[in-house]
Formats: C-alpha cells, sequence, structure tokens
C-alpha cells in the first residue's frame, strides 16, 4: 500500500445544488467522498431588512436600478465546514448490555451480557451515581442498558473509562406487540415434548 | 499478534438516509420538548447552525447533519452506537410520514500493524500488482479498495466493503462498511419510515460489527512474515 498526501480540494457545494453530488442514492457518505467539505449557505433572511427592502422594491427597480445598492444589502454566503464525525477518539475494550431487574433507594442490580447467547448471564450492582441526573429516573425495573468501558482521549492524554446509559427506546406499537405475541405462540407450538 | 486479540485505534458509526426532510426541525429544543434528550443534554447540545438548509448540531457527542435530501447521525466514540439507534428510532417513531428512499449503516475501523512489511503484504494480496501493475507503473500501491457484494435477506440490498491505508494510525488499515438499503419505490408515502425502522432493528449488530469483521478476516488469512 502507499501512503500518499492527497492534492485534491476540500470539496465546496452550494446547499441547493447538492442532488449533483449524488445521482443516486449513495449512502456511503453524507455528501462528500472524504466525509469532510465545505456547504455554502445562503445568509438568514433579516425581516427587518426585508420589510425595508419590499417598501422600497419600486424605486429600486424602476429609478435606482444601475446605482450600486448600499453594502448592507450584499448577501454573502456563509460556508459551513461539515463533517460526519464528532472530534474525538475512543477505544472501546468491553462492551455489555442488559437489563435492570431492580431498583433500590441508592442502587440498582442489571443482569448482563456480552453477548445475546452468553449463559449464565453476569449479574451486577450499582450505585444510581454512576448514572447522569437525566437517566436515574429512567433506571427501573425492565429498563435496558449499555456498559462499556474503553480507553478516551484528552488531547494526547488517554484517560481510561467506564460509562453507563439507559436507552431510550420508543415505546412498542399495538402491532409490534401482537406479533410478539403470535411469534412467542408459533415457538410454543413448535416444542415438541418427548 | 492473533487477530482475536487486536483492538482498534479507532472505531466509528454514522447513519445515512436519503429522502426529504426539513432541516429546521432538528434543533436540540425539538429533541427536549418531544422527551428524547434531558434538559442538561439540551443545554449541552452544540448548535453550528439550523436552518431550513442545513442543520448541523451535536448532541451527547453525536453528530446530526441534515441538509433537505440526507440526513446522517453519527459518532467517533463506538460506545454510544446504541445511542445513535435509539435516537434515530425515536425520530422516525415520531416523523412517521417522511419520505425515505434510502438508508445505509456505516461502521469503521483503524487498526495500526506492526510494521511497514506487513503493511505492504496486506495490500499486496488484497490488489496484486504482478500481472498489471508492476509492468506499467513504477511502485505501485494500494490506495482503495472496494468490494460490493449483494445482501438477501429481510431487506434485500447492497454490502460495500472498502479497506484503505489508515490515514490517522500509519502504518494502518481503515475498514469501512455500507449496509446500503434501497427502500422500496412504492413505501415512499406509505410506510417508508416503518420500513426503515425494522431495518434499523434487524440490520444493527451485523452491521456495527462489519468493519470489524472484515479487519480481523484480514488479519487471521494474512500473517506478518515472521508469523
Amino acid at each position: 500500500m502507499t501512503e500518499t498526501l492527497s492534492t485534491q480540494d476540500v470539496p465546496v457545494q452550494w446547499a441547493g445544488e447538492l442532488p449533483k453530488v449524488h445521482e443516486g442514492a449513495d449512502t456511503e457518505f453524507f455528501l462528500f467522498p472524504q466525509e469532510v467539505g465545505h456547504l455554502l449557505v445562503q445568509e438568514r433572511e433579516d425581516p427587518d431588512l426585508e420589510a425595508e427592502e419590499s417598501a422600497m422594491a419600486e424605486p429600486i427597480s424602476a429609478v435606482l436600478k444601475t446605482i450600486p445598492l448600499p453594502p448592507r444589502y450584499v448577501r454573502v454566503p456563509r460556508a459551513k465546514r461539515l463533517s460526519t464525525q464528532p472530534a474525538g477518539r475512543y477505544i472501546l475494550l468491553k462492551k455489555y448490555e442488559g437489563v435492570v431487574t431492580s431498583r433500590g433507594e441508592h442502587s440498582f442490580v442489571a443482569r448482563l451480557f456480552e453477548n445475546p447467547s452468553d449463559y449464565p448471564v453476569v449479574e451486577a450492582e450499582f450505585d444510581l451515581e454512576e448514572l447522569s441526573e437525566t437517566d436515574r429516573e429512567l433506571a427501573v425495573e425492565g429498563a435496558t442498558l449499555v456498559w462499556t468501558i474503553g480507553y478516551g482521549y484528552d488531547g494526547s492524554t488517554r484517560k481510561r473509562e467506564s460509562t453507563i446509559y439507559l436507552r431510550r427506546l420508543p415505546p412498542w406499537s399495538e402491532k409490534e406487540i401482537e406479533q410478539g405475541e403470535q411469534a412467542a405462540t408459533d415457538l410454543t407450538r413448535g416444542i415438541e415434548w418427548e | 499478534m492473533s487477530a482475536n486479540t487486536r483492538t482498534p485505534e479507532g472505531e466509528g458509526l454514522n447513519v445515512v438516509i436519503v429522502g426529504s426532510f426539513n432541516p429546521a426541525i432538528f434543533h436540540p429544543e425539538w429533541f427536549l420538548r418531544q422527551g428524547l434528550i434531558g434538559e442538561q443534554d439540551a443545554k449541552e447540545a452544540e448548535n453550528k447552525v439550523v436552518s431550513s438548509e442545513v442543520t448541523d448540531v451535536q448532541l451527547w457527542g453525536l453528530k446530526l447533519l441534515c441538509i433537505s435530501e440526507r440526513l446522517s447521525l453519527g459518532t467517533s466514540n463506538i460506545s454510544q452506537a446504541a445511542r445513535v439507534q435509539d435516537l434515530l428510532l425515536q425520530m422516525f417513531t415520531l416523523l412517521p410520514h417522511t419520505p425515505i428512499t434510502a438508508c445505509g449503516i456505516n461502521h469503521h475501523v483503524h487498526y495500526h500493524v506492526d510494521s511497514t512489511d506487513y503493511w505492504h503484504k496486506i495490500g499486496h494480496t488484497l490488489a496484486p500488482k504482478d500481472r498489471v501493475w508492476n509492468g506499467l507503473l513504477d511502485q505501485p500501491g494500494m490506495r482503495s479498495l472496494t468490494i460490493k457484494a449483494q445482501r438477501r435477506d429481510a431487506f434485500p440490498g447492497e454490502i460495500n466493503i472498502t479497506v484503505e491505508p489508515s490515514v490517522k494510525f500509519p502504518p494502518g488499515i481503515f475498514v469501512r462498511s455500507n449496509f446500503h438499503y434501497p427502500l422500496p419505490a412504492d413505501s415512499i408515502h406509505a410506510g417508508a419510515a416503518e420500513l426503515l425502522l425494522k431495518f434499523l432493528r434487524g440490520e444493527w449488530n451485523t452491521a456495527c460489527e462489519m468493519a470489524r469483521r472484515v479487519a480481523n478476516t484480514i488479519f487471521d488469512k494474512i500473517k506478518p512474515e515472521n508469523d
């Protein structure tokens, strides 16, 4: 393999001309093949300026057409540098998913697994303080959670991190509950007892 | 070093959805009002721009980009992958009539390799130079290789795998997988969001491991000279 420095410019596109960038329904990149580019966006219109312009529309177009407009009428597009990835680096060492099985005043117990097929599963007790303030109220019996251990980076400093967060999945719809019940019934019927 | 003990130096995830969107909706305040994030999360959100043409905000360390034809939600911290899934499922449960034409789950990993000899060996094995390139060019090297395959499960589409030299951790390799799902044309105005939710639930785990699986297979099948 060769390692080359790219001499290609960072791409620039007008927001209104984006369909030309991806003719098909490509989903590999958000917008630019190198994941970074500049998007030109029209300056947000000032309602006061709009009203003023509208009131002056007749004299400007009919009489003052050849007179240069004062600078306040010039709109410069803003160039927004876009990147699909936030800055930062993280190395994942371990990841557990699990379900809260009970909650006390200061702690909660969760059943955890690395893979859905793991048996027996691990059970662990966590202090509620391990969770963010907004997640604490979500830690009720049956709630699903993720626990990860890894290395985070703060500049060139590497730090070991343990992160626990509660999942915020949308509630099951009536249709999904019906389908789940049907699947459970089919599974039960399919068991051949000896 | 065996494949099973290798740990990526960097790993990220990015979901791209193609359709018709209103970027101005996706303000942190909207997420707060809909109960998708907490008050503190909304306060800490980073708003680069929220407008009718483009939205670029950061919530929970996840990057949300939206223009009228595309929406992307991604992270360079793979421990947050479940949050990407949760947020997308919540968003499109709340916006069930959004016309959507395609969705791609993109996972990428960077691995450092032990020596430049081994790095060259990986490149030469994946893209042999003997037959064509050595006769034409001086020191040809692999810059990018993409393999495309069909997916014939419940969500027919493509898997695109790209292998490149890692520009972040040289000498190293970068592997990106793209689980591309073009939604059926007749679903755009009838049930597209529902199909998207099923795809995000059904293919999530496989799609979020694919780049690691490919990299591990490369390290397993192509050994350093001294192994």
